[in-house]
């Protein structure tokens, strides 16, 4: 399946899901007006990438500084298709990237493994990282 | 829109930060986060606080801009006015022309967040974030005002100006406490 590879703006983030390299990042600031929009090519790919991938495990990393309330929802659309992988056995990890001082974004990746009732792990970074 | 008295208060007010009267489009909101991040005082703040700020704004403009209706007459402009008020304060001040007829369902939906707590006002935006993923609504049906008021960290202040015919302006106004 070919990568998906979208460039950061001022306003939305990189995204690159790579089966080859098996890279699964988005990394940057979410703020889109419409996030649905904006999201929609990665959630059209994920849903032909949990169709055809093999792989045993999966790591997903996102690495925000910003997300609007929009952009968490998309984010919860997609990851909710992704583990779906979950009925074909895949180890899927989920890797929320957050800055070691903001703990509103660790509060936003706890609300969000909450609702889709998986773990995530989380992992602090600081700003010159 | 505003009333007389209003506009004058916010125009002749010598310490705003910025003051913008119009339509909000995306492009608007870029511009605005821009500006906030080119200024001292916020560069200044602390990588959180920073988030916090820039969260409350972007939620408060993408409000307007969602939810201002299709509309020509009067002219949907809007309103957005920002002031740093102390040290670790900054008011913000935004607003929208809506239709009345859809002022008492906003209004229930800001006195129920009002009156939350922030453990309750938590599991109100997980259990609305649940619903909208279940339902497949693209609307926001209140999260982001949920969002503003857990990044004001306090109640959100609002006010409903009736304007002529079916309209009325919705206003609110904002103090942002960074700690």
């Amino acid at each position: 399946m070919e990568a998906l590879f979208v460039p950061a703006t001022k306003s939305t983030p990189e995204i690159n899901f790579n089966p080859k390299t098996e890279r699964y990042c988005i990394t940057g600031r979410s703020i889109p007006a419409d996030a649905a929009d904006f999201y929609h090519s990665l959630e059209k790919w994920v849903e032909q990438f949990v169709l055809v991938q093999r792989a045993d495990s999966i790591t997903i990393d996102i690495k925000l500084d910003h997300l609007n309330t929009g952009s968490v929802r998309s984010l919860l659309s997609i990851l909710a298709k992704i583990i779906r992988l979950r009925d074909q056995e895949v180890n899927l990890m989920i890797n929320w990237h957050h800055d070691v001082e903001d703990e509103d974004m660790v509060d936003k990746g706890e609300e969000m493994s909450l609702i889709l009732e998986h773990p995530f792990r989380f992992i602090p970074f600081r700003d010159d990282e | 829109m505003l009333s007389d008295a209003d506009v004058k208060e916010l125009l002749t007010d010598t310490g705003s930060d910025w003051f913008y009267l119009g339509d909000v489009s995306e492009d608007l909101i870029s511009s605005f986060v821009a500006m906030i991040e080119t200024r001292h005082d916020f560069q200044m703040l602390s990588r959180p606080c920073r988030r916090r700020l820039l969260s409350a704004v972007v939620e408060c403009l993408q409000n307007i801009r969602n939810n201002t209706p299709p509309i020509t007459s009067p002219s949907p402009g809007s309103v957005v006015y920002m002031k740093r008020q102390n040290t670790n304060e900054y008011g913000l001040r935004c607003g929208n022309v809506m239709f009345t007829k859809d002022v008492d369902v906003l209004k229930g939906k800001l006195d129920n967040i009002n009156i939350a707590g922030v453990d309750q006002l938590k599991n109100m935006y997980v259990d609305q974030m649940e619903r909208s993923l279940l339902n497949g609504s693209r609307t926001n049906a209140g999260l982001g005002l949920m969002e503003i008021a857990r990044a004001v960290n306090g109640p959100i202040s609002y006010r409903f100006l009736p304007l002529k015919g079916e309209y009325s302006f919705f206003c609110l106004e904002l103090v942002i406490t960074l700690n």
